[in-house]
């Protein structure tokens, strides 16, 4: 077995981690718990007004991704600019939206400056990290060179993020090319919580040994990616189905 | 356990994550979702290689079964795991396959456009039809269509039976009309190998005209002709185990990547993981350098990119090569070529053999090796009047001014008095090599080289990509090549251009030179594009000039041994039909080969645009959207005369395409598994692809099928001998045979022995050449899913010591032993037939081989197994062609060695008395008209059915030598330079323009992306692909965006001499970005049928190999939108 960190001692340090470190982790009440438009200053939430002069300024470029929280991103970002639906509209940086806005919550920042969040490749759905290789999503990313890495092994190409230069643009989601994405951006605050545990896991996974990895990659993970995609497609036939009954 | 790993994992690292997010969290939704779905019954059933490209991945699909065990659905594909090609790793586009082939507007029933059905008889009609009395058509040349929409508005179904007898009748009028020189077929090397056969053998056997050519003319062809130049046989002579499989002698294999002219990460994803991952594991000591004006995603792993302008690949090669050669030795000039004397830096005169030679492999060459010297080089440019949709056209043709010579030269062996005399012929020819070689000096070519652009090298400590001196550069790239153990790999981005064959040959002449080949993990490595050109249309010489297994239809002894065992085959089958003696006699006379080449691609669509070719068939590809200058050829094919039902265009597809839109008949295929046939792919290795399901409709029939009713049609009809095509069914049937074929075909046991009917006259046909695949029979093949690499003779079932060291090394490498299973046999016969006439110069090849054998010290030190040895038994008989005997037979003539080639990459010529190679400043300029009635009587080589209106001589206006302008009015490649205006001066002083493109500044470069196939017809039907990556966008370097003040994502619009487009901006900075162009050169993707890329380019080839270029025409950027978003093309003009 390669070394790296066993099962068994992974459970171990999984248990025991909350205690050695759970109580270390700094909260920063300035991170922000939602992925905000791009160039989101400290304390976003207090100097917003919720205007949506970016929202609308989103649309007008003809981009769609800013839209405004609902009750589900907690009363105290109700109506305030998020970018949600990465999948189909994310934001592609052009930075229009903080020259409009009025308060300053949103400033005009180099690209590279601008931290909306941080994009987590899912290694269990990510075609790269199962015996595929797939570029598609690192050919989108503005920062490509300096924010992918490619883990390459007799797996794939195995893609990881760096999360201190990823911007979370979510260019990279849209582009993925598993049907239901296998990568999301989690918002600043959330990524620091999950961050030792996705980086423990990576190593993990990295160092299987080839028979359990198989296993992983072929029992496991492709049924999985596979399986997704046939529930959509049953979906789409059972609402193919409905329809017809209702026009009936 | 209780708890399983998954259970483990999903509960806690990463669920943790997901209750953070909280109810509405994407993981969280994720698993009810997974919990939702229902378990479904599913098994693997091995398929074999994969339908895209030439790794030619295992594959395994994954399909739902009922009950009894039969497949409901395709669920997925998936690599298999025990492959030694992709070691279960896919791309994306093999991952999703199954989607695609299960695309619902699929081409279901034989189809034939609508304005061909008689109104009267609701038929088609050949006389009496709306498409031939008024002339009308509904083909869309302009492409503005959705083809799939096309299918379906523009076409009406018809049964087989009638399609059939249609076709038959249209070529039995156009042949009593016209003749035979009027029927042309395109094929594909993504047909199976037995599909292309049926096409060869009854275009080149029956008919017979030779009228055949396919997509790897456009895609292989530079890498065939300079394979057959320096090896004498056309396959790459090592294999994917040289890059990281070690040896099972000493565990080598490659540290060194030479990639030029091939975005390896994209176009070959599998192989790339392959490099990738060894760099990852070892980054210090793997050395990867990318050749290439565009720094591609294979940059991502590079140590170096030398972005050199589209073309100057020889100028960098050469500049390598002199490095090597004279600067790592410190080599100052030739002073005397005929007695091999040098200077030295040191002003110390000694001759070459006293050099002690860094990174020279002096034993490999001089014992292995000859040398081919290109001792005048003119650039013609030959005015080629076609009339039609094509018009007039300049064409480089630098092959009709080029003359080359030999040391040794084996066409003169019988003349040789002495060893010695063989030996100074050997070293003079190598002086005159490093003569050569001297005018490239890194310095002095690096401007033609970059034209400007500044080489990048990337610091591995800092992480960044640092700018290194363009001299410099050169001279790093050829020390790593020199150092280390190199494997190079190329593909498009050399073989199209107009100097590919050189470029090609520049290539093996760097890897022989230092010896890295026909060793383990030294590898002059050409990739293919299409899964089947290797073993499908280059092998079996499915091409206008070839005949399988490395025989040419203009060698009279290829054409008897093909001939004979065509008859022979004919007259056991007809004897068994209980036909008499005398028709046996009868039909087999019939059997007669053309002994003249056909038209080469691009040449026949300019004569199918001219009208002389009137019925034009095609399998499997797109030349409606990927020939270069497409848009005329796309008339070509769109043409409807009046009252005459030419042109015929009909076209064998599974799915709708930009070539259904200008065809009149589609008959509908059906696609991978749901066939059975093999593919070769660019190892050598063979795959049979399994039939594991029947294609969505009944009617839709494999290729080889359909290809064999058309010809068994023609049988009865006595136009091809009777059971030529008949004789590979694998059941006798009456006058219905359509009906039963078309019941039968789709049982797997009848496609199966169908196919492995063709498949053993292919065997029989490789045996005993050099190319010999007759021990992989089709039962072998079915055995094991990944195949067998060829050569496997015969032997290996008799012979204990061939099958020994091929289960040992599996044809790892050719022309060496003990990989190389047939390398005795093949070196015996090619010594003997040299000792029937040159006896002593046999004796000195003979001893050359044996110096190897005994030279346990060198072979140590290299890392080759004891017993090893050299001989290119192939080499090299395309190139000396054949000696006459006394007795009258023609023996070829192989010496067993290759030829290191010199490439020059301007006009040039040697100097005798000077001793100097010099630049040629004449240019040849021919005009010439082509002559319809000269084709049709099967003059169809070359320049024959033309007639000469004139020729002149012109000078080159300014000094070459000072002026880069000049300069590259005299390079060989690339025909179009960007900025620069291609005029010379005429003997009366007048000045004749060739092209002027000095409105159009920047170079644009056409090509493959990881998510899209080619032309996407099968890609851009599976939604996941389609989402990501939905069309086609121009890659600008970020320097030139800034100077055109463009954004990314702005539209903006490329305007060539022949058309323009509007293309969505993407900007890069190939510092930064995943990659990215050269300042001068933009790249757009190739796939996309609403936009044709292909309209702005020029169709020019390659002289010797006929490949187009479709990395460089030249075209001006500026911002802006168009009304039409499909590319418009200009009018004709010349040029």
């Amino acid at each position: 077995m390669k070394k790296g960190i066993k099962r068994r001692d992974f459970l171990k340090f999984y248990i025991l981690s909350p205690l050695l470190f759970g109580f270390n982790t700094k909260k920063d009440e300035e991170l922000e718990d939602v992925v905000r438009p791009p160039g989101a200053s400290r304390g976003f939430s207090r100097k917003c007004v919720r205007c949506s002069a970016c929202v609308s300024t989103c649309r007008n470029v003809g981009r769609y991704a800013i839209t405004l929280a609902g009750l589900s991103k907690g009363i105290r970002n109700l109506g305030t600019p998020v970018v949600e639906n990465m999948r189909e509209y994310p934001c592609d940086l052009c930075m229009e939206c903080t020259k409009i806005c009025p308060t300053g919550a949103l400033k005009e920042i180099p690209k590279e400056k601008v931290k909306m969040g941080v994009a987590v490749i899912d290694i269990d759905l990510c075609l790269g990290w199962n015996s595929d290789v797939c570029l598609s999503c690192s050919k989108v990313c503005p920062f490509a060179n300096d924010v992918f890495e490619f883990r390459s092994s007799e797996w794939g190409n195995q893609p990881y993020i760096k999360p201190d230069k990823c911007v979370g643009c979510g260019l990279c989601v849209k582009a993925c090319i598993v049907r239901k994405t296998a990568v999301v951006v989690y918002p600043p605050k959330k990524y620091r919580e999950i961050e030792r545990e996705y980086l423990m896991y990576l190593d993990y996974i990295e160092s299987l040994p080839n028979l359990n990895r198989y296993k992983v990659v072929y029992e496991d993970n492709l049924p999985r990616i596979l399986e997704i995609g046939i529930e959509r497609e049953r979906e789409e036939r059972v609402l193919r189905e409905l329809k017809k009954r209702k026009v009936k | 356990m209780g708890l399983t790993r998954r259970d483990f994992i999903r509960a806690s690292a990463l669920a943790a994550a997901a209750a953070c997010i909280g109810a509405g969290g994407y993981l969280a939704t994720r698993k009810e979702e997974i919990a939702k779905v229902l378990p479904i019954r599913t098994k693997d059933f091995p398929v074999g290689q994969c339908r895209f490209c030439a790794v030619g991945c295992t594959t395994v699909a994954e399909a739902e079964v009922d009950e009894s065990g039969k497949i409901v659905k395709v669920i997925a594909i998936k690599g298999d795991p025990t492959s030694p090609v992709n070691r279960g790793v896919l791309c994306t586009k093999g991952f999703y396959l199954n989607k695609a082939l299960a695309y619902e507007k699929r081409p279901k029933k034989p189809l034939i456009r609508k304005e061909w059905i008689n109104p009267a008889t609701g038929k088609p009609d050949l006389k009496n039809s709306p498409r031939v009395t008024k002339g009308v058509t509904t083909k869309d040349p302009e492409g503005l269509k959705p083809s799939e929409v096309d299918l379906q508005e523009n076409f009406v179904e018809v049964d087989w039976e009638t399609i059939l007898e249609f076709i038959a009748d249209a070529m039995e009028m156009c042949i009593n009309e016209y003749g035979i020189f009027s029927i042309g077929y395109y094929g594909s090397g993504q047909l199976g190998t037995e599909e292309t056969y049926v096409m060869n053998k009854a275009l080149k056997g029956g008919l017979p005209n030779n009228h055949i050519e396919g997509q790897p003319r456009m895609c292989m062809a530079s890498a065939v002709v300079a394979y057959l130049q320096t090896f004498g046989r056309d396959e790459p002579y090592g294999c994917f185990d040289d890059i990281d499989v070690p040896d099972p002698d000493y565990g080598v294999h490659a540290d060194t990547f030479f990639i030029m002219g091939n975005n390896t990460a994209e176009a070959h994803p599998v192989l790339f993981n392959r490099i990738a991952t060894l760099k990852h594991k070892n980054p210090e000591k793997i050395k990867i350098i990318l050749a290439d004006p565009r720094k591609t995603r294979s940059g991502t792993v590079a140590d170096l990119w030398l972005p050199f302008m589209s073309g100057s690949n020889l100028s960098l090669l050469n500049a390598m090569l002199h490095y090597i050669v004279l600067e790592a030795n410190n080599i100052k000039r030739v002073v005397d070529v005929d007695n091999a004397k040098v200077e030295l830096n040191d002003g110390r005169v000694v001759h070459l053999k006293d050099i002690n030679w860094k990174y020279v492999d002096i034993k490999f060459i001089k014992r292995h090796c000859n040398f081919g010297i290109v001792t005048q080089v003119q650039k013609v440019w030959v005015l080629n009047k076609y009339g039609g949709t094509r018009g007039e056209v300049w064409d480089p043709a630098y092959k009709l001014g080029t003359k080359a010579q030999f040391f040794p030269d084996p066409r003169k062996a019988d003349k040789y008095k002495s060893e010695e005399e063989i030996e100074k012929d050997w070293w003079k020819g190598f002086a005159m090599y490093i003569k050569f070689l001297e005018d490239y000096k890194p310095e002095k070519v690096a401007d033609i080289v970059f034209r400007g652009e500044t080489p990048l090298k990337y610091d591995r400590a800092k992480g960044e990509w640092v700018e290194i001196d363009q001299a410099e550069a050169i001279r790093l790239a050829a020390k790593w090549f020199a150092e280390g153990y190199t494997v190079s790999l190329w593909c498009m981005g050399v073989n199209q251009n107009v100097q590919g064959v050189w470029i090609n040959r520049a290539i093996h002449a760097l890897h022989l030179i230092t010896g890295k080949a026909v060793k383990p993990g030294r590898h002059a490595f050409s990739l293919t594009g299409q899964p089947n050109a290797c073993g499908g249309i280059r092998a079996p010489g499915a091409l206008c000039h070839a005949l399988p297994y490395g025989r040419v239809v203009f060698d009279g002894v290829n054409r008897k041994e093909v001939e004979d065992i065509w008859k022979k085959n004919l007259a056991n089958y007809l004897r068994k039909k209980g036909y008499s003696e005398a028709e046996i006699q009868k039909e087999i006379e019939k059997i007669k080969i053309h002994g003249k080449p056909g038209p080469h691609t691009i040449e026949m669509f300019r004569r199918y645009g001219a009208g002389q070719i009137k019925i034009m068939f095609i399998s499997t590809v797109n030349p409606g959207q990927s020939l270069p200058y497409a848009y005329v050829y796309r008339k070509a094919m769109a043409g409807a005369e009046k009252s005459k039902p030419w042109p015929l265009t009909i076209t064998l597809e599974a799915f709708p395409s930009t070539t259904t839109l200008v065809s009149d008949i589609v008959l509908p295929a059906a696609s991978w598994y749901e066939k059975s046939f093999t593919y070769g792919n660019t190892e050598r290795r063979y795959q049979y692809i399994r039939k594991i399901m029947d294609p969505p409709s009944k009617e839709m029939l494999p290729d080889s099928v359909i290809f064999a009713m058309i010809w068994r049609k023609m049988e009865e009809r006595g136009i091809i001998p009777k059971g030529f095509i008949s004789m590979f069914w694998p059941e006798e049937y009456g006058e219905d045979w359509i009906k039963k074929t078309i019941e039968n075909c789709h049982k797997p046991e009848w496609i199966d022995k169908f196919t492995e009917n063709l498949w053993n006259e292919l065997r029989e046909l490789s045996n005993e050449t050099p190319y010999d695949l007759s021990g992989i029979t089709r039962k072998r093949l079915k055995e094991k899913v990944s195949g067998y690499r060829m050569p496997m003779p015969e032997e290996y079932d008799t012979d204990p010591d061939v099958r020994a060291r091929y289960d040992k090394y599996q044809s790892r490498i050719t022309y060496a032993y003990p990989y190389d299973p047939h390398i005795e046999k093949h070196t015996k016969r090619a010594l003997e037939n040299l000792k029937k006439w040159a006896p002593l110069y046999a004796r000195w090849v003979e001893k050359n081989i044996e110096e190897t054998k005994n030279d346990l010290e060198y072979k140590r030190k290299e890392k080759l197994p004891d017993n090893y040895w050299i001989s290119f038994y192939a080499a090299c008989k395309p190139v000396y062609k054949r000696k006459q005997l006394p007795d009258g037979s023609k023996v070829p003539i192989i010496d067993c060695r290759a030829i290191i080639w010199s490439n020059p990459h301007w006009a040039t010529y040697y100097d005798e008395k000077e001793q100097k190679f010099k630049i040629f400043k004449k240019v040849k300029i021919i005009k010439k008209k082509f002559n319809p009635e000269k084709a049709y009587k099967g003059l169809s080589a070359g320049p024959l059915p033309f007639d000469k209106i004139e020729e002149f001589e012109a000078d080159v206006i300014g000094d070459p030598e000072r002026d880069l302008n000049a300069m590259f009015t005299l390079v060989l490649s690339p025909p179009e330079v960007p900025g620069v205006k291609i005029a010379y001066r005429k003997p009366d002083g007048s000045e004749i323009v060739i092209m002027d493109a000095r409105d159009y500044p920047y170079g644009v470069c056409t090509g493959r992306v990881i998510e899209h196939w080619h032309t996407a017809t099968m890609t851009n039907r599976v939604p996941e692909i389609n989402r990501v990556l939905p069309e086609a966008y121009v890659e600008i370097n970020v320097k030139l965006a800034e100077k055109l003040g463009i954004k990314d994502g702005d539209p903006v619009i490329l305007e060539s001499p022949r058309a323009k487009i509007e293309l969505k901006a993407k900007v890069l900075d190939p510092k930064k970005a995943l990659g990215g162009p050269r300042y001068d050169y933009l790249f757009v993707p190739w796939f996309d049928e609403k936009k044709l890329i292909g309209f702005l380019l020029r169709d020019n080839f390659d002289p010797f190999s006929f490949q187009a270029d479709y990395k460089m025409a030249a075209v001006k950027l500026y911002k802006g939108t168009l009304q039409r978003k499909q590319a418009i093309a200009k009018p004709l003009t010349v040029a």
